[in-house]
């Protein structure tokens, strides 16, 4: 994200990245907004608010990088300071999770799940995503831009504001709780595990 | 995954692979990060360990789903020429 180093764009060329860098993410931005939100007004509102401050902000922009991660990054700042904090404070670094994470059994705790393959691929897509959307908003974000949007570590990392080791074990315990939440529902509906 | 799977892990001896650091590979190779010697270690070890083959199928089942179903929202089509419209008559 080279938001460090301001560009000098003319008015044309500046329509010229929203429309061929910024635009095309359109679909992707307003599926995150609605992960984060679940209301489709709420997303729209937050979909409008992001590229509204990314043209705003596009002289901090270097044309031809990664404009879907800095997109990215506008929308959970955006999500954070705008819409979340009315019900809850913003999720603060837990540095010492990345400290302890991987020294710790936690490690280990996978071992614990009692899912398998057949049971998973016996599900259907709702289980997957109301499974998904019943996680805390912090382990729900890392799995979305992990494994919907295929970002890498590093570009989550500057998405999110916190170093690779945390994305690292944040993801971790997502795919754990994920997983637990999932196999909960399996015993619930008597899948053989 | 039953407890036979975590007894098997219990029991490992010290001639065994490290299964610490075969999770936290794990994660690198499902997620397309490891160097390809990570990659290799991590396949070396789970062709020889059972639990760890099939949480990395469960997991992999479960990221490839995820991708599947959970991206199909579709955007009001009339978004982006809001946002336009927004825009381009606030910028002139």
């Amino acid at each position: 994200m080279s938001d460090s180093k301001r560009q000098n764009y003319s008015q044309k060329e500046k329509v010229e990245i929203f429309d061929k860098e910024f635009l095309p993410h359109i679909n992707a931005m307003y599926n995150f907004a609605y992960r984060l939100t679940f209301d489709d007004d709420d997303s729209k509102d937050l979909v409008q608010d992001t590229y509204l401050k990314a043209f705003r902000f596009i002289t901090s922009f270097e044309r031809g990088t990664n404009a879907k991660a800095w997109l990215f990054r506008i929308m959970k700042n955006s999500f954070i300071n705008d819409f979340r904090k009315k019900s809850k404070e913003p999720s603060k670094v837990d540095y010492q999770e990345v400290e302890t994470f991987y020294n710790s059994d936690d490690v280990d705790k996978a071992i614990t799940t009692d899912l398998r393959v057949e049971t998973v691929q016996d599900m259907m897509g709702d289980e997957i995503s109301n499974a998904l959307n019943s996680l805390d908003v912090d382990f729900r974000t890392v799995i979305i831009l992990c494994d919907l949007e295929g970002f890498k570590y590093d570009e989550m990392a500057k998405i999110l504001d916190i170093p690779i080791g945390t994305v690292r074990s944040r993801l971790h315990r997502a795919r754990n709780l994920l997983k637990e939440k999932l196999s909960d529902y399996a015993n619930k509906m008597g899948f053989k595990n | 995954m039953s407890s036979n799977s975590t007894n098997s892990l219990d029991k490992r001896g010290s001639d065994q692979p490290d299964h610490s650091e075969c999770m936290q590979l794990l994660q690198l190779v499902l997620d397309n990060e490891a160097t390809d010697q990570q990659r290799e270690t991590f396949e070396k070890h789970v062709c020889n360990c059972m639990p760890y083959f099939e949480i990395y199928q469960v997991d992999k089942t479960i990221k490839s789903l995820v991708k599947k179903t959970c991206c199909g929202k579709n955007t009001p089509t009339d978004l982006a020429d809001e946002i336009r419209a927004k825009l381009f008559l606030k910028a002139d």
